[in-house]
């Protein structure tokens, strides 16, 4: 008896725990949008809501570097094939061309390419790396030339209009010579780039599709899609090869790792499928995050998975080790999502202000200055902080009465040129609580 | 107070369109949104259905719940509505939301970042009922008028139906009974599977 509980405690120290079923890791302050991983496999790069991309060695994942230039959230970023450029996309309208070789310097200068109307919500570069090509909510796809050495000349761009709606995801052929695209009009579609001519739709699904990945060499084409619908089919003849989906939870992010014959979907409520791409039978199906999982990423070791959404952090999943049930209890909450009885206050900081901006001295990264000792402060004054030229010649300076009228007019209207998104309280209650909590919550 | 609903019957919907032109004009919507549009599925294919979509104003709102600064409520009537002067136009709610609903004009529209736009149920916002500043934000007010969305009004063939959940649901639950196949209201569980 006293064998077998031997056996029995030996057993459960043998178990995997819960906490180490996964690694979280933390640089951003504000949600990650996007996971490209480096083609030397040695860097991966996360694109965040708080204004910034990050650069992380892919084999301890450590932060190497951060990267500033966009004047709003990235949405997107990828490396290109030949590993000299990174490129990143955001709501502001601009591609940022980033030279790889310059990714550790502080005062690194991107090339900025503008023609976009609308946020910028996925970048592909062609396999020559000599296209970029970018799906944007204007409803348009942006193409740009990359041929010409793109630091010493004009960078040539044209725009292809045809979706019923935003643009989500673009992908070139194998060849650079055609593109696929795909939008909230459902349809996946094939362009010929001699003459930006649409030649016909690959899928026609109906509802949005907001991923997709297309191996012509396998001829398969699959894809995500708004009401829940993970699906392979065949390239050339549309036979379903796999399709999941009866939740109607929208499909949010795709992976697809040919080397490793894995490929990846996540949804809006966390879910992670993973589906073995020799015969599309699923080798992991669990749930990682507690909201949407945005974009995944297969390691380098292809024994790992990197899942980014709603939270600061980023998260790695042993795929083959993990226990399968994963989260049994929620995840930590956001800040931006308070569950704990708060004043009124507090609570209009932490649901309207806290996303951005943090209270604390120590300023983590956010989107927004840090308002620790903001009363008295000059506007666009906080050492640090990259602000735009506007707030730089501001001379306001933050009091009860600016920060009312800060949100009673609105930013662009009494700072204008600011980055801030255009905000503004019209419940003078819920105003005058949030001024009097930031007076006591940001003392020094 | 009645929870209001909508419902639309694929097996009547003949893709006219007439919802969504009706819901454009009525409401001034700029160029580039819709706040309704038609859904084919299964297109030229054996089971092609057409379904009228726009917000579902669902029990369990999935954008309420992503939103990173509560720019959304809910009504005393279930009708889902949002401050445009609090939205920062992330985008989050389109990703989370299963009808894709939430639309995003071009920049300048509604100021540099493009604040999302959407069906408010013909129940305006969070302006004053019936002001200026609340139909040029949002649109028409009809529920403060004491009518119903337009886009229902205007189906030809009633395939949708808009008002009371509990009305909308005993004309449905009648009509399959008469024709005897097919449910047909694509989204209802989607939407309303979490009683409010």
């Amino acid at each position: 008896m006293v064998r077998l509980f031997l056996c029995f405690i030996l057993y459960l120290m043998l178990l995997p725990s819960s906490a180490s079923a996964f690694d979280r890791f933390t640089a951003h302050g504000g949600p990650v949008r996007d996971l490209a991983l480096s083609p030397d496999g040695e860097n991966f790069v996360t694109a965040s809501f708080d204004y910034s991309a990050v650069l992380w060695s892919a084999n301890d994942i450590k932060e190497k570097s951060t990267l500033y230039g966009h004047e709003a959230a990235l949405n997107t970023a990828k490396f290109s094939p030949d590993g000299r450029w990174l490129a990143t996309g955001g709501d502001d309208g601009l591609i940022m061309l980033w030279r790889t070789s310059e990714l550790k310097r502080d005062d690194v200068e991107p090339i900025i390419l503008r023609g976009h109307k609308g946020k910028i919500v996925h970048l592909a570069f062609s396999n020559e790396s000599k296209q970029l090509a970018s799906a944007s909510w204007d409803g348009s796809i942006g193409l740009w030339q990359l041929e010409n050495d793109p630091e010493n000349t004009e960078v040539h761009s044209r725009f292809i209009r045809g979706h019923e709606g935003p643009v989500n995801a673009v992908q070139f052929s194998n060849d650079g010579d055609y593109l696929y695209s795909a939008g909230q009009d459902g349809q996946i579609r094939y362009w010929r780039l001699a003459s930006d001519e649409y030649l016909r739709s690959v899928v026609r699904n109906g509802w949005s599709i907001s991923v997709f990945a297309i191996d012509e060499t396998k001829d398969i084409v699959a894809f995500g899609s708004s009401d829940g619908v993970m699906s392979v089919e065949r390239l050339s003849d549309q036979t379903t090869l796999m399709r999941v989906g009866d939740e109607r939870v929208p499909v949010l992010s795709l992976y697809y790792a040919d080397d490793a014959g894995v490929l990846g979907f996540g949804n809006a409520k966390g879910r992670v499928l993973l589906v073995d791409t020799s015969n599309w039978s699923v080798i992991r199906d669990f749930h990682a995050a507690n909201g949407p999982i945005w974009s995944m990423l297969l390691m380098p070791d292809h024994q790992s998975l990197m899942v980014a959404g709603l939270d600061d952090f980023i998260t790695r999943w042993p795929i083959y080790e993990f226990p399968p049930e994963f989260l049994d209890k929620p995840g930590p909450a956001r800040r931006f999502h308070p569950n704990r009885d708060i004043s009124n206050g507090e609570r209009q900081f932490a649901r309207k202000c806290s996303v951005c901006h943090t209270l604390k001295a120590d300023g983590k990264r956010r989107a927004g200055p840090s308002l620790f000792g903001v009363f008295g402060r000059q506007a666009g004054r906080l050492e640090g902080y990259p602000y735009s030229p506007a707030l730089q010649k501001s001379d306001i300076i933050w009091t009860s009465a600016t920060i009312n009228r800060l949100f009673a007019e609105g930013p662009d209207k009494v700072t204008p040129g600011t980055k801030m998104p255009i905000q503004r309280m019209k419940n003078e209650q819920d105003l005058k609580d949030l001024v009097s909590f930031l007076q006591s919550a940001t003392q020094n | 107070m009645a929870r209001m609903k909508f419902l639309c019957d694929a097996e009547r919907c003949i893709e006219c369109n007439a919802c969504v032109t009706a819901c454009k004009n009525e409401h001034e919507v700029p160029w580039g949104v819709n706040r309704r549009r038609v859904v084919t599925i299964q297109d030229g294919k054996p089971g092609e259905r057409s379904i009228s979509v726009a917000c579902m104003h669902c029990s369990d709102a999935p954008c309420m719940a992503v939103c990173p600064v509560d720019c959304f409520y809910q009504t005393d009537q279930g009708v889902v509505l949002h401050s445009k002067d609090l939205c920062i136009g992330c985008g989050y709610c389109f990703y989370a939301c299963p009808f894709g609903a939430p639309q995003f004009p071009q920049a300048g529209n509604y100021g540099s970042r493009g604040k999302m736009d959407k069906c408010t149920f013909c129940a305006g916002g969070p302006e004053d009922d019936m002001s200026s500043g609340e139909f040029q934000k949002y649109g028409r007010n009809r529920l403060a008028e004491g009518k119903l969305p337009i886009c229902a009004e205007m189906c030809s063939t009633k395939a949708l139906l808009a008002g009371d959940g509990d009305q909308v649901a005993n004309i449905f639950r009648e009509r399959i009974v008469a024709r005897g196949f097919g449910s047909g209201a694509w989204g209802w569980g989607t939407a309303y599977s979490i009683k409010s």
